[in-house]
């Protein structure tokens, strides 16, 4: 299965590219809000207007994504809670109006699905059109649903991405629970402040993936996800998945899902521990964290695995040279752990 | 409430129900069309605008034939509130 087309809409500025032309975006505070385009060009004014964050950057970053890409057989997406933000107003409205007079927008743009229904209806596309909500684990459940589907040979092509929203109720109730910094911290010091919690983040990132392995950015080898994992079973799994694919360890280059949390970012110390000698990359203090984050990094391999020169904010440990192999470990809130390898087309 | 104030009342809120954020009170012509080419409003903009006459005007819309002639544009919305309207 290869990537053969990519966007992502981020805190970043990573639609333009100006990421790698002049670098790292700057943030402080404990939200990262995405950097978004102008969609006018691309939505129209009528459906633009009803549209909630996460249903914009989500049709943004795939309408971008599928240009000059032809037709797709299916579009699979990945959020952990879509446009929350429209189903809180919905709920409100419920409260406020005595369960009377509702409008529609509301409703129609708040569940997860909306995002691949708009894309679907938009792009005339009538194939497998899903969306998995499997929090933590959503852009992974996406990525093996789409794995499923080009081993049995049901589809050639597909859009494929995960997205998810800041929605200040999730964001106040994360934060009361211990999963938000209350210090002031910014991107280059997140790593460096021991103290709990990290950083709230969004975005919607969006591949194109195909059987054809002509013009690919990168080959998705191994998608793995456990709950409840330890150590062991991770580095078990990790040499399973490396074992199947042929592949040393001294082959591949790590991303880690690190987000500044001292309580739990001793999970990827650990993990790292089992490979010392190879180069490290980072990308939640570029985009903060959320459920989907992990779609963000595979488009940041798509870039890793083409580009000479990258950001040194990227580079957890050793130095950049464009991965053979690039190995993904992230784990959402210490319970959902995936892991991820893909190949550098290029090498 | 003057019907002239009204109109201004409800360009306002067509604007703010709608998001048209792009749009000021003073671009929407009092017999500007609603649902013609201009203002490009469709079904779903129709019933939001039924929900905005009974929440700020307490007036309830029963009959889709009913709000045919009355979602017709801000001076007929103007008069019927004025007519009937319990809030104002």
């Amino acid at each position: 299965m290869y990537i053969k087309a990519a966007t992502a809409i981020s805190p970043q500025h990573t639609v333009d590219g100006r990421l790698f032309t002049e670098g790292v975006t700057a943030w402080t505070g404990n939200k990262c809000y995405a950097a978004e385009p102008s969609y006018i060009e691309m939505i129209p004014r009528a459906l633009l207007r009803r549209m909630n964050k996460a249903v914009r950057m989500g049709v943004g970053a795939g309408l971008m994504t599928l240009q000059g890409q032809g037709t797709q057989d299916g579009i699979v997406l990945g959020t952990a809670n879509g446009g929350i933000d429209d189903s809180f107003k919905f709920l409100r409205q419920i409260l406020e109006y005595d369960e009377g007079t509702l409008t529609p927008t509301n409703f129609v743009q708040s569940t997860p699905n909306a995002v691949a229904g708009s894309l679907a209806m938009m792009t005339k596309n009538t194939g497998y059109n899903i969306t998995h909500v499997n929090y933590g684990l959503a852009f992974e459940a996406a990525l093996l649903d789409a794995m499923m589907l080009f081993e049995e040979g049901k589809v050639q092509s597909l859009l494929l991405g995960g997205l998810e929203e800041i929605s200040d109720h999730n964001f106040n109730m994360d934060l009361q629970a211990g999963w938000f910094k209350t210090d002031e911290v910014n991107d280059t010091e997140l790593f460096a402040f021991q103290t709990a919690g990290t950083v709230k983040g969004e975005g919607a990132t969006m591949f194109v993936i195909d059987d054809d392995p002509e013009h690919a950015l990168a080959q998705v080898l191994a998608v793995d996800q456990m709950n409840f994992a330890t150590q062991l079973t991770l580095q078990d799994r990790v040499a399973q998945i490396l074992a199947e694919h042929a592949v040393s360890r001294e082959e591949v280059a790590l991303m880690v899902g690190m987000n500044g949390d001292a309580r739990h970012d001793g999970w990827y110390h650990e993990f790292l521990d089992a490979f010392d000698q190879q180069t490290v990359y980072s990308f939640k203090n570029l985009v903060g964290e959320y459920p989907t984050a992990t779609a963000f990094a595979v488009w940041l391999a798509t870039e890793l695995f083409a580009r000479e020169e990258v950001p040194q904010e990227m580079v957890l440990r050793g130095s950049h040279t464009p991965p053979k192999f690039l190995l993904i470990y992230n784990h959402y809130k210490a319970k959902q752990h995936s892991l991820m390898l893909l190949r550098n087309p290029r090498v | 409430m003057d019907k002239e104030t009204l109109k201004i009342e409800i360009k306002e809120k067509i604007i703010q129900y709608l998001n048209l954020m792009d749009l000021k009170p003073e671009d929407i012509k009092d017999d500007e069309p609603l649902f013609g080419p201009e203002l490009g409003l469709d079904s779903i903009d129709s019933i939001e605008l039924v929900v905005l006459l009974e929440r700020e005007y307490g007036i309830k819309i029963n009959n889709p034939s009913d709000g045919r002639k009355i979602l017709v544009d801000v001076n007929v919305m103007a008069d019927y509130i004025l007519a009937n309207s319990s809030k104002i």
